[in-house]
């Protein structure tokens, strides 16, 4: 297992005190967006695990008073809790400005931003944990049929919109916030939806490949992070 | 009172308004409507039936916004689509009054409480995915959609608490008021929530900004395609 250059884990000491924590877990795609920024920005963090999952964690009073949604991740940073990824992201690409990740030119500037919101708002949050137990408890659906719906939709959006701009990366020649977006949706799309991403969008399975090389994004996958189940 | 929109005959003068291709009863629609509005900003108005004749599906619309929503602004030779993404391009561009507090901390809370309706409420209580539960699952649509309003409400409350005003953050107007606002009124409006009992430092806010010029001209009641009697 690779260890992640950017994350302390063990022992508090006093240069950690004031470190980033990251409140997260390691399978979570909206985690994932947030460690991929902090480790393009190059800024160490703590790396506290959150289970989701089967301890439920996020409805503890203690991690409810730093984020009431109860969701991951949650980012403490500058004496504050920051929740909703999409807020993390630009709070740290605002305050570390290095390397930018928005163009600068306002079409391109735009369409950064629609990708990031087709994932977080059209297609994530009709396919995380909380929803897919309720379909499947109340409405006795296919967890699985219902997220490939949304993601579908929300991929061939995408797909549609990024088109005039792809360059190497989703909007042109560099890696920007919908990078960090998109990545991590592509992998659930794959590996927890089934979706043929190479067949059904070869477009965005391209930026998938270039970015899985990215030593940034590497440190940041799910199984690189120190709650990641050992076999 | 319809302010800044104007609907009727193609003036010369029109040809560079920004054009809003919104729905009246869409929440999302109302957001950026308000936006609008507390910038001054005159805009053209048009009409996308989304639940009747369903005209986001057509071709000339998917072309402008391939996720097939409303809203999508037509401004500055560009289509924008994404109500949050709208309405930062609009505050960013058009500076005054400014929708976001400087003070980072109020920054962003108010940005965390539109992502809590743009993100974690809205989605989960949209037309098209309140079709798919009734019809795929045999749900009952309010129920669903009271169950992902209350708890963003609740996440809600709870996060401005340290930080409210006479508005949602502080005394001024901000794009959490812009994001709220709507929501509130379809909690009301569509699901059958007591927005008053159950979350009234909320209904006081609403009240508040309901006594808004900018946010009364951005009302459904208020816009064209508001059905007549």
């Amino acid at each position: 297992v690779m260890l992640p250059p950017m994350a302390i884990i063990t022992s508090i000491l006093p240069s950690e005190m004031s470190l980033p924590i990251l409140y997260n877990f390691y399978t979570s795609s909206c985690s994932f967006r947030v460690r991929i920024v902090l480790n393009l920005k190059k800024l160490p963090y703590k790396y506290v695990p959150v289970d989701i999952i089967k301890a439920r964690q996020q409805t503890e009073e203690e991690f409810t008073a730093k984020n009431p949604n109860q969701k991951v991740p949650t980012l403490h940073i500058h004496g504050m809790d920051i929740s909703e990824s999409k807020v993390i992201c630009d709070y740290l690409d605002r305050t570390f400005p290095q390397p930018p990740l928005y163009p600068a030119e306002p079409v391109l500037n735009v369409r950064t931003h629609e990708v990031c919101e087709y994932v977080n708002s059209s297609i994530q949050p009709l396919q995380n944990v909380a929803v897919l137990r309720k379909v499947k408890k109340e409405g006795d659906l296919d967890p699985v049929k219902w997220a490939q719906f949304f993601i579908r939709k929300g991929l061939t959006a995408i797909s549609s919109r990024i088109r005039p701009h792809r360059g190497e990366f989703t909007i042109g020649d560099q890696i920007t916030m919908a990078d960090a977006f998109l990545f991590p949706q592509l992998g659930h799309a794959r590996n927890r939806f089934e979706i043929d991403v190479d067949k059904e969008f070869p477009d965005l399975a391209e930026i998938e490949r270039v970015l899985s090389q990215d030593p940034d994004f590497i440190a940041a996958m799910p199984k690189n992070q120190p709650d990641f189940p050992k076999a």
